[in-house]
């Protein structure tokens, strides 16, 4: 990539990009509240189950399309990602997250680039035929700024789990140090995640982790909440 | 990562898979999972001929008749698959229950098996299995299932079947689509037991991939999947099963209602079936509800420690409290749409009848060889009349039914066959009959139907002419000629030669047995039309076996 690409790249995965990560948790919140997880070692665990059953089989896949869709200027694969993600991700916590934080990215690109490809995207999310979810704008932003697919892909495992540490931090009592060791640790789930992801078609986007989707679910109706998912 | 997008490895990978299906190498679009490639590539060991239940179809047409009632209209029910009969639905009279039972020990390595379900315009059905389905130990390639369902406008399907238990070994794969006419409901159901529980034996089996879909008018709302293959990557895993075996999901699909009101009731059963009397016991079970994606419904995602329905099993539960809701809602709106003929009446050759038939305002319908056997036919009349046919006999040409005292004259649509004229063959009475016997052994070991009229014999050639005529034509004598002919499907009733394949599984109970006692094959040994024939019907002698 050249230096411009590498320096979006870093802009991307930056934890200060103002996109409202720092409100969502992906369940993780009523995992701690029911003690699933109460160390650094569980939550490491669980961020790999995320990165591996998750990001991998799903909000990868629709990153992938949709980074393919921008390249080839297609924004017909860019809304059947959309579609597709939408439509796999049961949760409904998770689909107001991913709206949310994609419809900023989206949002916040427009106003740094001046680009026909996102002005049709938010076309399609205004006229309803698109949701604007997290890993398809990703996909899309990435791709106009010249960042690779497959760095896209970790861009968003590391923002993710960057997220769910952020998240920890305010809900354990977890260092600094910590913090920074399970991400470190969870590279090799990145990594993993990334290259399950290369060869699956839409139709093959297949999240798999139902004890999440469980407690996902019952977040919804818990008593005390700091964060949106 | 030192070059620009696209990035060429990865565009090299992804075209991968199509290349491959462009050379007829492996079609992975019929796979359940891409994760089974590997395990289609390995042959099955040779099945015996007419080994029963590999292609197993579970066909059922549910419509409602002029009073608003739902019938079973249509059902189709291939080995191992067998439908018992149908029930009044309790909580909705007007509704009608099915159960399934699938008699032969399990889903074995192999298997694929169809069913699909369709319930018309304003029908209330349901269909659930009278016993778990139990996936056996594989060594070889895998077993699939397909089930596809469909809901009419404001029609309502509960499909909510039996647990599916997977022994040590196991390789399954399912897909299930539905499809919703506008204003149309379903409530889909799946629970997975990870082995024989009770005997210790849990998360032993190879691989489960299970595909949902679901679309109204062709959109699709939800998308979901199961992938369990707990050699590769643990199950039990935090966020996946956790310290649960058991995985039990519910679909209640009704785009277009109020979703929350609906997740709020769905939420409300499942709490009272959830928390339980000792959250801590073996028959707890954790479930969450939420919203469908695109406003379809609710779901429930339910998680246990035993797969017993009724001992703590959530999903199951509130699919009989959701089957009652729906039920209730949808029994009020019913429309007249169907003419039924319940009586067989007799046949044209009834000159009484025939001549009833004259003056009466009679309907014809012509049906196929297939819906003739079946017990429930649901077809259109020749003047456009919606026609539903429960007579329970397999139906023939010239058959008369009483449709509410209106006649309904049966026609059955032709099929092909291969005819092979024998009047042209000479020689000594020995060697005749070595050539018939000849020709009636090979035709007899591929167990395909026959029929003799006069000298010309007949073999239906529905699924390729070209291989029925390479097989036979070596085996006629010399002085035979071999053409092809449309003729009545009722050529080639009673006495049928084989039968394996045979969909009908209702109304002629015999049918199977037929095709065990048909070794006999034809030997049309004389010329005196005297046939000996176990299994050859010749128009000859009026039809009876003898």
């Amino acid at each position: 990539m050249t230096d411009a690409a590498d320096l979006e790249a870093l802009r991307l995965s930056d934890s200060a990009l103002p996109v409202g990560t720092d409100s969502v948790s992906y369940g993780l919140e009523q995992f701690v509240a029911t003690d699933r997880v109460t160390d650094a070692a569980d939550l490491r665990a669980l961020i790999e189950t995320y990165l591996r059953r998750q990001l991998g089989p799903c909000d990868l896949v629709a990153l992938r399309a949709a980074h393919r869709g921008a390249r080839d200027g297609d924004i017909d694969a860019v809304v059947a990602a959309d579609a597709r993600f939408e439509a796999a991700t049961l949760p409904a916590e998770f689909r107001e997250s991913a709206t949310r934080t994609g419809g900023r990215l989206l949002d916040l690109h427009r106003e740094l680039r001046e680009d026909s490809f996102l002005e049709s995207y938010a076309d399609a999310v205004e006229a309803g035929d698109a949701v604007a979810s997290h890993p398809v704008v990703l996909g899309v932003v990435a791709a106009r700024a010249g960042v690779a697919e497959r760095r896209a892909c970790l861009i968003a495992c590391q923002e993710f789990a960057t997220t769910l540490v952020g998240a920890a931090q305010r809900l354990l009592s977890l260092g600094h140090t910590d913090a920074q060791r399970i991400l470190r640790d969870s590279q090799a789930a990145m990594t993993a995640a990334v290259d399950e992801s290369a060869d699956r078609s839409l139709a093959a986007m297949t999240p798999f982790a139902p004890l999440v989707d469980v407690l996902a679910a019952d977040h919804e109706t818990a008593d005390r909440r700091l964060f949106v998912s | 990562m030192a070059t620009d997008s696209p990035d060429p490895s990865e565009e090299e990978r992804s075209a991968a898979p199509s290349t491959d299906a462009d050379a007829g190498v492996t079609n992975t679009d019929a796979l359940p999972h891409p994760a089974f490639e590997p395990y289609a590539a390995e042959s099955l060991p040779a099945a015996a001929v007419g080994s029963p239940g590999k292609d197993g179809r579970l066909d059922l047409t549910f419509a409602v008749d002029a009073e608003g009632d739902t019938h079973l209209t249509r059902d189709l029910a291939r080995t191992p698959f067998h439908v018992s009969g149908t029930l009044g639905h309790d909580p909705a009279p007007r509704a009608e229950s099915v159960y399934v039972q699938s008699p032969s020990g399990g889903v074995v390595q192999g298997d694929r098996h169809d069913i699909a379900v369709s319930v018309g315009p304003d029908a209330l059905a349901s269909v659930t299995t009278a016993s778990a389905t139990k996936v056996l130990s594989m060594e070889r390639n895998y077993a699939a299932a397909d089930v596809s369902l469909s809901v009419g406008a404001g029609g309502h399907l509960d499909y909510v079947p039996a647990p599916t238990i997977l022994h040590a070994d196991a390789r399954f794969g399912e897909d299930v689509t539905v499809g919703l006419a506008p204003d149309a409901t379903a409530v889909v159901g799946s629970v997975v037991v990870p082995g024989r529980l009770a005997r210790g034996e849990r998360f032993d089996f190879d691989r489960y991939a299970a595909a949902f879909e679901a679309r109204a008018d062709g959109d699709l709302l939800v998308a979901d999947a199961t992938h369990l293959a707990p050699g590769e990557s643990d199950p039990t895993a935090p966020g996946v099963m956790g310290e649960f075996a058991v995985l039990g999901t519910l679909y209640v699909l009704a785009p277009g209602d109020e979703t929350t009101t609906l997740v709020e009731a769905v939420r409300d059963s499942v709490v009272a079936a959830d928390r339980g009397p000792d959250a801590a016991a073996e028959t707890a079970v954790r479930a969450g509800v939420t919203a469908l994606p695109n406003d379809a419904g609710a779901v429930v995602r339910a998680l246990g420690h035993r797969g017993r329905p009724g001992d703590g099993d959530a999903a199951r539960r509130v699919g009989q409290c959701q089957n009652r809701t729906a039920g209730r809602r949808r029994a009020r709106r019913q429309e007249a749409v169907m003419l039924v003929a319940h009586e067989f009446l007799g046949t044209l050759a009834d000159d009484e009848l025939a001549a009833r038939v004259d003056t009466a305002d009679a309907l014809t319908v012509t049906v196929d060889d297939t819906d003739r056997r079946r017990s429930r036919v649901r077809t259109t009349a020749d003047d456009g009349t919606d026609v539903g046919i429960v007579v329970g006999r397999k139906l023939r040409d010239g058959d008369v039914l009483d449709a509410d005292g209106r006649p309904v004259v049966v026609s059955l649509e032709p099929v092909d066959v291969l005819a092979v004229d024998l009047s042209g063959v000479s020689g000594s009475p020995s060697t005749v009959a070595a050539t018939a016997l000849e020709l009636g052994h090979a035709v007899g070991n591929r167990h395909w139907d026959l029929a003799l009229k006069g000298t010309t014999a007949y073999f239906p050639v529905t699924d390729d002419p070209e291989r029925v005529e390479r097989e036979v034509t070596p085996h006629c004598p010399e002085g035979a000629t071999v053409g092809y002919d449309a003729v009545s499907p009722a050529l080639f009733d009673d006495g049928q030669v084989g039968g394996h394949g045979d969909a009908d599984g209702h109304g002629n109970a015999s049918s199977h047995d037929d095709a065990h006692g048909a070794d006999g094959h034809s030997h049309a040994h004389d010329d005196h039309g005297h046939d000996h024939s176990h299994g050859v019907r010749s128009l000859d002698s009026g039809g009876e076996k003898q």
